[in-house]
C-alpha cells in the first residue's frame, strides 16, 4: 500500500515537472494538506498559525520540487518540510493551547466526559510544554504513525536520537497522567 | 540484538494505527496483558489521538490548493522560444539601425577615398615631370650644378622663372629647336 502510494506520488511529480500538468500537482496537494494541517497544528498549537504553516510549507516544497531526490517518499520529506516551517514559524512566540477546540468522545456519561475532557487538556498543555523536538517525535510517532526510521528522516536525526526523543517525551506525559490521576497539581 | 520487548515497543503505534498483520497484532496484545510499561505508553497514545485538532474547513483548503498551484504558475520558468527571441521588434529596429549607420558609414568613407588622393596625384605627377625636363635641360645645355637639396617646390619656381615654352620643348636629345645647325 505505501509502495503503492510512493510510486502514484513519483509519477505525479514527474507528470508536473515533465509536463506542467496542474492537475498532477493539484492530486498531490489535495492529497497532502490534511495530513500537513494536522502536523502544523500540533506543533504550533494554534488554528490560524497552523493555517499560516501550511501554506508555507506546500508553497516551498512546490518550489523545491525540482530538487527533491527521490531518496525518500514524498510523505516524508513534505512532513521534513512542514517541521521545519512550524518550528521556524513557531520560534519565538509561545506554543497556545486552545480551549476552545472540539473533543471527541465516546463517553456517554456526563462526568466520565468531564473526566475525559480535563485530562486531554492537561496532556495537550504537558505535550505543549515539551521541548520541540520531543513534542516532534510524539507527534510524527503517535498521530502520524511513521516508524523510527520514517521520524529519524523527517526530523534529520538518527534513529538512536529518535528514540531517545520519544521516551523522554513519553516518560514525561506518563508521569503527569499519574499525578492527574493521583489528584496532584503539577 | 533486540529483546520481545524492544521489539514490541518499537511496533505499539503500527498496533494503534491498525496496520500489522494479524499475527504480529496477536502477539502485542500478549504482551500488552503482561507489560505494564507498554500498556501505560499505549494508554498515553489513546489519550493523545483523542485529541482532535479543529477542521479549518474545506473552503479554507480549496483556497489553499488555488493559493498552491498559482504560486507555482507564476514560479515556473517559460520556455525559451528562439522564434520569438529573434523576431522581438526592439532588437529588430535596432539592428537595422545598426546596419543602416554602418552601411553610410562605408559609403562615404569610400567616396573620400576614390576622389581626393587622385586630385593630388595628378598634380603632383605633372609638377615632377614639369621640373624633370627642366633639371634635364639645363644639366646638358648650360652645365648648372643641380642642388641636389631642392625640392620640388624649389625647382618649379626656379621653372617659372624661365621662358616656359623654351624650357619645355626644347629638349629632344640634346638638341635644340631654336639651334640653326640642326634645320640644317
Amino acid at each position: 500500500m505505501d509502495e503503492d502510494s510512493r510510486s502514484e506520488d513519483y509519477r505525479l511529480i514527474d507528470s508536473y515537472l515533465d509536463t506542467g500538468d496542474e492537475a498532477a500537482l493539484e492530486a498531490l496537494v489535495v492529497k497532502y494538506r490534511k495530513e500537513v494541517y494536522l502536523i502544523a497544528y500540533r506543533v504550533a498549537g494554534d488554528v490560524e498559525e497552523a493555517k499560516d504553516i501550511t501554506q508555507k510549507a506546500f508553497i516551498s516544497a512546490v518550489s523545491e520540487l525540482r530538487n527533491f531526490k527521490k531518496n525518500s517518499a514524498f510523505k516524508t520529506w513534505l512532513y521534513r518540510i512542514t517541521v521545519n516551517t512550524a518550528l521556524n514559524h513557531t520560534r519565538g512566540s509561545a506554543y497556545t493551547v486552545e480551549l476552545c477546540e472540539t473533543i471527541k468522545s465516546d463517553a456517554k456519561d456526563a462526568d466520565t466526559w468531564l473526566i475525559e475532557k480535563q485530562q486531554e487538556r492537561h496532556l495537550k498543555t504537558m505535550l505543549a510544554s515539551l521541548p520541540p523536538r520531543q513534542r516532534i517525535s510524539v507527534i510524527l510517532r503517535v498521530y502520524k504513525g511513521l516508524s523510527i526510521a520514517e521520524t529519524a528522516d523527517v526530523m534529520g536525526c538518527s534513529e538512536g536520537a529518535v528514540k531517545s526523543h520519544y521516551h523522554s517525551a513519553i516518560n514525561k506525559l506518563k508521569a503527569a497522567m499519574a499525578a492527574l490521576l493521583q489528584g496532584k497539581d503539577l | 540484538m533486540k529483546s520481545e520487548h524492544d521489539e514490541i515497543k518499537d511496533m505499539l503505534h503500527e498496533y494503534l494505527h491498525g496496520t500489522l498483520s494479524d499475527e504480529k497484532a496477536a502477539l502485542v496484545k500478549g504482551h500488552l496483558s503482561g507489560c505494564d510499561d507498554c500498556a501505560h505508553e499505549v494508554n498515553i497514545a489513546v489519550a493523545l489521538l483523542k485529541i482532535v485538532a479543529p477542521d479549518p474547513g474545506a473552503v479554507y483548503f480549496n483556497n489553499l490548493t488555488k493559493t498552491v498551484l498559482s504560486t507555482a504558475r507564476a514560479n515556473t520558468p517559460k520556455k525559451f522560444n528562439l522564434w520569438k527571441y529573434i523576431f522581438r521588434p526592439i532588437p529588430i529596429a535596432a539592428a537595422a539601425s545598426l546596419c543602416l549607420v554602418i552601411y553610410l558609414t562605408i559609403f562615404n568613407l569610400g567616396n573620400f577615398r576614390n576622389s581626393h588622393p587622385k586630385q593630388v596625384q595628378i598634380a603632383s605627377n605633372t609638377q615632377n615631370n614639369i621640373t624633370r625636363n627642366y633639371v634635364t635641360h639645363h644639366t646638358q645645355n648650360t652645365n648648372i650644378v643641380m642642388d641636389t637639396s631642392a625640392t620640388d617646390d624649389t625647382l618649379y619656381s626656379l621653372l617659372m622663372e624661365e621662358d616656359y615654352d623654351d624650357g619645355f620643348t626644347s629638349v629632344y636629345g640634346g638638341y635644340d629647336h631654336d639651334d640653326d645647325s640642326y634645320e640644317e
